[in-house]
């Protein structure tokens, strides 16, 4: 789950660097411009709340050959 | 020919710059035994290094000497690394000490030395082999001991800088007799699970012995044979390991590892603002190029010809409010609301200006509609009759009893079908 977020927040975000090129290219119809910015809100918008959602790191050990939950910090 | 003297500053400042030219004297490795060892209260040391026959003053300032491993003392047999430059002031030629070790501990730093001229030989550091490390790791192995203060360093580092990834410890021992094996067995174990996409491998700081493992030659195979990239994460700012030199990447530390292996996600808070910003900036810039053009057509070809504009003001009045719309991100609504009540300001006022102007073309239209509108044909005496607000056209679709409306041209009358008769 933390591995398909991630993935998402990459290709999000390699995503809102193209349409902010091609916007900056300038030249586009407006319904084009009008569309690619609705897109880049969008994808902005997923991007900041999928680095929101994240609240604590996912730890494992390779125990043999599982996977255990890293023992949590002792205070 | 009268010689032009020159001063004692002059001279020794000419031997500076001829010791400071030289490559041999700019690096040197030597092996002496220590003498006349002081320490001042800076921290700097001052010594001399000799052998059986010949000695030389050397330095090796607070900064350097912070890293040593041990407390030299007169006596000592050591391995130095530095530079022979002049101290103009005293006009003395001395050894600046950048790296000091205590042979008699066992020959370690010759070892390292060995090992390091023969991997490179080998071409293990060569920067052609670093691999780049992924932007945004999804999940990251870390070799360690499971117990360390290194493991936690990096768990809470990644944790705070960028929660999206996983960690995935892989235990190993990093001192003593197995460390070696461990620590390959570790490698060998990410890269055959191949769930992370980079490794971190290391340790917190320690004594050269207790960092030994990462000097050792297999070691440096197995980070050369990792398929997933490595961060060599070994603590101890000024040593090198040989892990350091073979790893796609030196950290000096474990939390520097951690600093290094992920982004910072509220780095990218703001560069997702920055982008969402240069969006609203482009579509404005966008949007008032059309209302620049626009303006230019409106401004010339339509208002000579109004009736066109008629048809095509119209259509443009509604595909702007249709682009309206489909606009709505929340934080320029209240821009477009502005822009779209001055496009039918604009518009509307327009509209009038041509109505008035093409009310003669209007005119036309409205007596062609007047032939076919079908109150002016019941003004002659036509009537139509609907059953259940559905017209009626033939005596087909009336029974008996049913009740009807009938719709002259200036009112309606509610019926009831006494009888049906087919024909005329």
């Amino acid at each position: 789950m933390a591995q398909e977020k991630e993935l998402k927040f990459e290709e999000s975000l390699k995503k809102l660097e193209t349409l902010v090129r091609e916007l900056e290219q300038g030249e586009l119809p407006l319904e084009t411009a009008v569309a690619k910015y609705n897109e880049g809100i969008v994808l902005a918008k997923r991007c900041h709340d999928l680095l929101k959602q994240a609240e604590a790191v996912v730890v494992k050990i390779a125990d043999g050959d599982t996977l255990q939950d890293f023992p949590k910090q002792q205070e | 020919m009268e010689r032009t003297p020159i001063t004692v500053s002059a001279l020794n400042g000419y031997l500076k710059a001829k010791f400071d030219a030289d490559r041999q004297l700019g690096d040197i490795l030597l092996k002496a035994e220590v003498s006349n060892f002081k320490r001042n209260a800076s921290g700097h040391l001052y010594f001399s290094l000799k052998d059986e026959n010949s000695q030389i003053s050397a330095v090796m300032f607070s900064g350097p000497a912070a890293s040593l491993k041990f407390r030299p003392k007169d006596g000592d047999r050591v391995l130095v690394e530095g530079s022979v430059a002049v101290y103009v002031p005293y006009g003395q030629y001395q050894v600046y000490v950048r790296r000091m070790t205590d042979v008699g501990k066992g020959d370690l730093w010759l070892e390292f030395e060995r090992l390091k001229q023969k991997l490179e030989l080998e071409g293990l550091f060569r920067p052609e082999r670093k691999r780049p490390l992924p932007a945004f790791p999804r999940a990251v192995g870390v070799v360690t001991s499971p117990t360390g203060a290194a493991v936690r360093d990096v768990i809470n580092i990644i944790g705070r800088r960028w929660p999206l990834s996983t960690i995935i410890v892989y235990p190993a021992a990093v001192q003593g007799a197995e460390a070696k094996e461990s620590v390959i067995r570790a490698i060998a174990k990410a890269n055959a699970d191949a769930l992370v996409d980079v490794l971190i491998v290391g340790r917190g700081g320690g004594s050269i012995e207790d960092l030994w493992v990462f000097n050792e030659e297999t070691v440096a195979y197995a980070i050369r044979d990792s398929r997933l990239p490595v961060i060599s994460a070994v603590g101890h700012e000024t040593d090198f390991t040989i892990s350091d030199f073979v790893a796609d990447l030196r950290a000096p530390t474990p939390s520097g590892a951690a600093e290094l292996v992920v982004p910072d996600r509220r780095a990218l808070f703001d560069q997702i603002g920055a982008l969402a910003r240069k969006l609203d900036y482009m579509l404005a810039k966008t949007r008032s190029a059309a209302r620049d053009r626009l303006a230019a057509v409106e401004s010339s070809y339509v208002f000579r010809t109004p009736e066109r504009l008629l048809e095509k003001a119209s259509v443009r009045l509604a595909t702007l409010d249709d682009r309206l719309d489909r606009v709505r991100p929340d934080r320029l609504l209240a821009e477009r609301r502005t822009a779209l009540g001055h496009a039918e300001t604009r518009m509307q006022s327009r509209l009038q200006a041509i109505l008035a102007a093409a009310g003669y073309a209007f005119g036309r239209a409205a007596e062609r509609l007047e032939l076919v509108n079908p109150l002016a044909i019941m003004t002659r005496g036509y009537a139509i009759v609907r059953k259940d607000e559905r017209i009626v056209r033939s005596v087909a679709e009336l029974a008996k009893d049913d009740e009807i409306d009938v719709r002259l041209a200036d009112g309606n009358a509610d019926c009831r079908v006494l009888a049906l008769r087919k024909g005329v």
